[in-house]
């Protein structure tokens, strides 16, 4: 203390401290894995800004989403339609008979 | 109540282990898809890979049954009894009038459900499969340096098998619905569990008086 030419008590103690090491690499804990759904999802892909490849989840194309989900309902209404004309047509003809 | 036999073991083992196998794979795979959440990611892409293995193994006993048995040949489509059917669908059902021909072990389907399964058969299936074994596998001829079957993307292989499952859903719900066109509401899922499908009496009901005098296609 002398040399740099500062005051000195005299006295010393000790204080706790703390070190880190980084001995697993970086590598968070098996709770705090990456899931498959952080990127393979719609809406907030973790590799959203990754556009050049087609990665399931994450990618699909409009056209075939909509003229998928138009066939779908078409047959939907189509059985109803179908089941429902049945149904009302046999009542009717038992109440005939 | 009269019973013929229609629908043999070894046809509804299948079946019922091919609409289980359809579901699973229906379920994960519009879960991978990223439109339904079920299983979880990592769950559905593990479930809908070992479902289409097992889904492969029972095709390749589905065709060697069908080759030895020559019942590949009910699939054949025809225009026999095509427009009486297409008639029946559309104006006779709602009439209480008779199905056209009457089902039997040996002519099982009638003229629409050959074309439709003869097209789910020759085309959907066989573009699922491929499209799914690529998808599985579009990896592999790159890293064994078999240029030739280079694929460089998922993209077009992805949304083939997705234009498929569309299909096979439309399939699905038209199928369900159509159980309930038999004879009786129920005997067509009941031929298909037990095999034998009941048939009312000849004289059971005026309507249904000629049905069974019908001839049925035969091929």
């Amino acid at each position: 203390m002398k040399r740099v030419d500062l005051a000195y008590s005299g006295q010393y103690g000790f204080t706790e401290t703390q070190m880190y090491w980084p001995i697993n690499h970086m590598v968070s804990p098996k709770a705090q894995a990456v899931e498959c759904i952080e990127c393979h999802n719609r809406h907030d892909s973790r590799l959203a800004g990754l556009n050049d490849f087609y990665m399931p989840g994450r990618n699909y194309n409009a056209g075939v989403e909509e003229f998928g989900a138009a066939m779908i309902l078409m047959t939907l209404a189509g059985a109803l339609v179908h089941g429902g004309t049945r149904i009302v047509v046999n009542r009717k003809r038992k109440g005939v008979q | 109540m009269k019973q013929e036999y229609v629908y043999r073991g070894f046809e509804r083992f299948w079946h019922w282990t091919q609409a289980a196998l359809i579901m699973m794979l229906g379920v994960t795979g519009f879960e991978i898809h990223g439109v339904i959440h079920f299983f979880g990611f990592r769950q559905a892409v593990a479930l809908h890979n070992t479902s289409a293995i097992s889904f492969l193994v029972l095709i390749v006993f589905a065709i060697f049954w069908h080759i030895t048995t020559g019942e590949w040949r009910q699939y054949l489509p025809t225009r026999e009894h095509l427009r009486a059917y297409m008639s029946y669908y559309i104006f006779g059902i709602f009439r209480g009038a008779p199905h056209p021909t009457k089902k039997r072990l040996l002519s099982k389907l009638n003229p629409l459900q050959k074309l439709v399964y003869a097209g789910l058969k020759v085309l959907v299936i066989p573009v699922m499969v491929v499209s799914g074994l690529l998808y599985m596998f579009y990896r592999y001829p790159q890293r064994y340096e078999v240029i030739s079957l280079n694929v460089s993307g998922l993209k077009t292989i992805a949304l083939v098998h997705t234009a498929g499952a569309f299909a096979l859903v439309c399939f699905f719900v038209a199928h369900v619905y159509l159980i309930s066109t038999g004879w009786t509401v129920t005997s067509n899922l009941k031929a298909m569990i037990t095999g034998f499908e009941e048939l009312p009496d000849k004289d059971n009901k005026t309507s249904q008086n000629n049905r069974s005098s019908q001839p049925a296609a035969m091929i």
